[in-house]
């Protein structure tokens, strides 16, 4: 049973990778200037990475359209994901870098705090109805699951050491124990990396958000003032 | 705007792909275990019948010390810390266990 759970998830995690690289590859071709500095007109090179920064860091864009308690758990969930992405870069590297090791504690309670924002990001989402709440879901149900991991339900984390670093390296090993939380952890996370692409994406090509002049797609129609005329002119 | 920042991601993953370093995962040598992480245990060390199963020892193991059932002293009774823990200590990447106890 493990070993076919193993073959199942070797094969969508080179899956899910696959829909990412062609998922970014399609955002630069379909959507160029939003990633390009040389567009005549657009942001500057050095302004396109501070924008970045910004909204990466500290949430810029939810601050601008939704509001400040939304941008504050915004942020808090930024800064939480990135101190979880950090701890978990353990699984991916041997041996463990000190700078690694320093951050794992401060990732076990990023960890604890990650699911406070997310309820509340998610909630509003859901409300609100917007594009992208499937990728909060996503994201809380992996960072409970985590949670489970770490508390309750641990798992054989030399196992699962294992069989991360041969899909990282292209030589993958089958898992020996299929532990059902980190499954499903593990499933989130590869279904993050296919949705989190596909809703950029969506988000991107609907809204438009930085395309400098957007051609209307349908022309209204204005009534003739004198519709007798063009019926003479076509006679 | 976001978006722009999803091009780390595959960005990162490659990298990692590039710089992950292909190890043998910690075994017991007598089950198999190869390479500079297989865990050597003492000839004739068997283990004692509260140890089992192994399994749950193995991922829980912490928690019986944290929770004061175990102490770390006991452990090394039968585990050689360099020849046996810090093997897997040091391949998932937490603290070392040190050989002279407090």
């Amino acid at each position: 049973m493990a070993g076919f759970l193993s073959l199942f998830y070797i094969f969508f995690s080179y899956l899910a990778f696959f829909v990412l690289a062609a998922g970014t590859f399609y955002l630069f071709i379909r959507v160029p200037h939003a990633i390009s500095a040389s567009v005549p007109g657009g942001p500057g090179r050095f302004k396109l990475l501070v924008n970045l920064a910004g909204d990466v860091l500290f949430a810029r864009g939810t601050l601008k359209n939704e509001g400040k308690l939304l941008w504050f758990f915004e942020t808090v969930f930024h800064w939480a994901f990135f101190l979880v992405v950090l701890r978990h870069m353990r699984y991916f590297f041997y041996p463990v870098r000190g700078v690694i090791l320093g951050f794992q504690d401060s990732g076990i309670i990023a960890g604890y705090v990650l699911p406070v924002p997310l309820i509340m990001l998610a909630a509003v989402r859901l409300a609100r109805k917007t594009p992208g709440r499937i990728v909060y879901l996503l994201f809380l149900l992996a960072s409970l699951s985590g949670i489970l991991m770490t508390s309750l339900a641990r798992p054989d984390l030399v196992d699962i050491k294992a069989f991360v670093l041969g899909l990282i390296t292209l030589r993958p090993v089958l898992l020996e124990r299929a532990d059902p939380v980190f499954l499903f952890h593990f499933s989130m996370v590869l279904l993050l990396l296919v949705a989190v692409p596909l809703a950029m994406a969506r988000r991107a090509l609907n809204t438009q958000e930085d395309v400098p002049f957007k051609k209307p797609s349908s022309i209204p129609e204005i009534a003739p003032q004198n519709p007798g005329i063009l019926e003479k002119e076509e006679t | 705007m976001r978006f722009r920042a999803m091009l780390i991601l595959p960005v990162c993953l490659l990298t990692l792909a590039a710089c992950a370093e292909r190890v043998d995962k910690p075994k017991l040598e007598s089950r198999g275990g190869t390479g500079p992480l297989a865990i050597k245990m003492k000839r004739g060390t068997a283990a004692p019948e509260y140890h089992f199963p192994r399994e749950y020892w193995r991922t829980h193991h912490m928690d019986l010390i944290a929770k004061g059932d175990f102490e770390k002293r006991e452990c090394v009774i039968c585990h050689d810390t360099e020849a046996s823990c810090n093997k897997c200590h040091l391949y998932v990447g937490v603290p070392k266990v040190c050989t002279i106890m407090d």
